[in-house]
């Protein structure tokens, strides 16, 4: 009676994942590395966390914990040492289609524009057919519609970075990720990306999981912000920000929000360095 | 000394090509210095050298010799470039083919290229094989060094990008592995050119009855320096016209990605 007991939970418990749509489900993610001397480095300590569909969500923490890492488990890149990630519901086990937005552009610099989006169009077996409707339709979304024959070197890097996202919306991704994309920009660019991007989710609608090291950034985009530690990474803190976008930075309830994940990290860090 | 408005004016590419015209005009003045203190007729003087070029060219020798030692330079070229690929890649991408390799490789830089015709004569007899494998053998060392390094300069981030798009082997070799080896190719061609018809004149000097070598053999036996000078000055025109006709057009063609725009 028990056992059954614990497997109508169980059921219950997928069910109710589904009313939700989850979209990505990271459970007791543990990741360790090798290094050369044979030793084994922990980097993702115990984390858990869901994303549901259309959510944006961004992961902060201080520079070299394990955010990118995260990623790259999502994207299959890494595999996790313990634990599993579900990707899309839970009845429907295909694998997902995934744009990936990393720090630096990677573009094909040998490539146009439109072969750069193409690669990735090709790449995920999409057929021909629609290639130049899809690569059509995103650089005008993220505003280069008549650069798709110039070469990335001659671009500069804020619009090298806008090529890098329409390439990841070009194969209509269900999640967008995204690895510290405007942390190479300098801050008026990155301000006007930014904006853009809430608009482009707007339109989209994809789940966004957003990495940075930024407060101000993340309590600028996020539905939700996971507040990550310093390796061995654990998340210190989870917190929604209701407020509707368009958002302003003067706004002082943003302020506050930031201010409050700002000291959570900075009482992380100096406890650590006593500890 | 005040410079003359006229030199001011001049473009960068005009005053380089003055340039190379003052050395090459001072280069024909010493010879046909030379030519006429030096006693006898040892030194023809370039305008005889002309005329014999002529002679060379109407007679039909010239694209048959010159032909065939291009066909065996290509021959050549061919087989190393094919070798080479397999071992570089495998040295780029695993350890143990690196260590593998590595000694005979820096090794096999410093063999002259003589010793492999002999060789390859010891081998093969007075056949065209001497002059394929000598040119071959010669070439492994120096394209494998290239394609080795162009493995160990690939860009992994770009390798990841693709690996999350799901782009098959094939893809990634085509759009991301060689695009990134053609400037060490490129270099592997220009190098190769330059060893290749050393050896291959050579080979044909020694192995075979016909090829440049083998008329400048026939010169060298007839003791006539104007021949010789003749042979190797329209090969060199040949190696130019190489090198201005087919190589830079389609490396400037292939790296056009290259141009910085103003954006």
């Amino acid at each position: 009676m028990e056992n059954e007991g614990s497997v109508l939970k169980q059921g219950f418990g997928i069910k109710k994942m589904n009313e939700i749509s989850t979209c990505i489900q990271v459970k007791d993610l543990f990741v360790e590395f090798k290094l050369r001397n044979g030793k084994s480095l922990s980097v993702i300590e115990n984390i858990s966390f869901q994303v549901k569909e259309k959510e944006f969500v961004c992961l902060v923490g201080p520079s070299g914990c394990g955010k990118s890492t995260i990623l790259n488990l999502i994207s299959n890149l890494v595999k996790p040492t313990y634990g599993n990630i579900g990707i899309g519901s839970t009845h429907d086990t295909h694998a997902p289609t995934l744009g990936y937005v990393f720090q630096d552009s990677r573009l094909l610099n040998w490539l146009t524009v439109r072969e750069n989006i193409t690669f990735a169009l090709k790449s995920m077996q999409i057929s021909r057919g629609i290639w130049d409707e899809r690569v059509d339709h995103y650089l005008k979304i993220v505003g280069l519609r008549d650069f798709a024959n110039e070469y990335p070197l001659s671009l500069s890097g804020g619009m090298q970075q806008r090529v890098s996202i329409a390439r990841a919306l070009s194969v209509q991704p269900e999640i967008l990720l995204m690895d510290e994309p405007f942390s190479n920009l300098d801050e008026l660019t990155a301000r006007g990306l930014r904006r853009d991007l809430l608009e482009i989710w707007e339109k989209e609608k994809k789940a966004i999981i957003f990495v940075t090291h930024n407060a101000t950034e993340a309590v600028f985009l996020a539905d939700r912000i996971l507040v990550l530690s310093k390796r061995p990474t654990r998340i210190l803190q989870e917190k929604d920000i209701p407020l509707p976008r368009p958002r302003s930075l003067e706004d002082t309830r943003l302020f506050e929000i930031q201010k409050g994940i700002v000291s959570v990290l900075e009482n992380h860090i100096s406890s650590k360095e006593f500890a | 000394m005040k410079t003359a408005n006229w030199v001011i004016e001049m473009s960068r590419t005009q005053k380089a090509i003055a340039t190379h015209c003052i050395s090459v005009i001072f280069f024909l003045a010493v010879w046909y210095a030379l030519s006429s203190i030096l006693p006898g007729a040892f030194l023809p003087p370039p305008h005889s050298i002309v005329r014999s070029m002529y002679k060379i060219i109407v007679s039909g020798h010239f694209f048959k010799d010159m032909g065939l030692t291009l066909f065996r330079v290509i021959i050549g070229f061919g087989v190393a470039g094919a070798i080479s690929t397999v071992i570089g890649v495998l040295m780029g991408i695993y350890f143990f083919f690196e260590k593998l390799f590595e000694l005979e490789i820096l090794v096999g830089l410093t063999i002259p290229g003589l010793i492999w015709v002999i060789i390859g004569i010891l081998i093969f007899g007075l056949s065209e094989n001497v002059s394929i494998f000598s040119v071959s053998v010669v070439l492994i060392p120096t394209f494998t060094i290239n394609i080795w390094e162009g493995m160990k300069s690939l860009d992994p981030k770009l390798i990841e990008m693709a690996r999350v798009y799901k782009s098959s082997q094939w893809m990634i070799i085509q759009s991301i592995v060689i695009p990134q080896l053609v400037p060490y190719i490129f270099a592997a061609v220009r190098f190769g050119l330059g060893v290749a018809w050393k050896v291959v004149v050579i080979a044909e000097l020694f192995a075979l009855g016909n090829g440049i070598g083998h008329q400048i053999s026939n010169n060298f036996e007839l003791m006539n320096l104007g021949g010789v000078i003749s042979w190797a000055v329209l090969f060199c025109f040949t190696m130019l016209g190489i090198e201005y006709g087919i190589v830079r057009p389609v490396e400037k063609r292939v790296t056009k990605w290259r141009m910085k725009g103003a954006f």
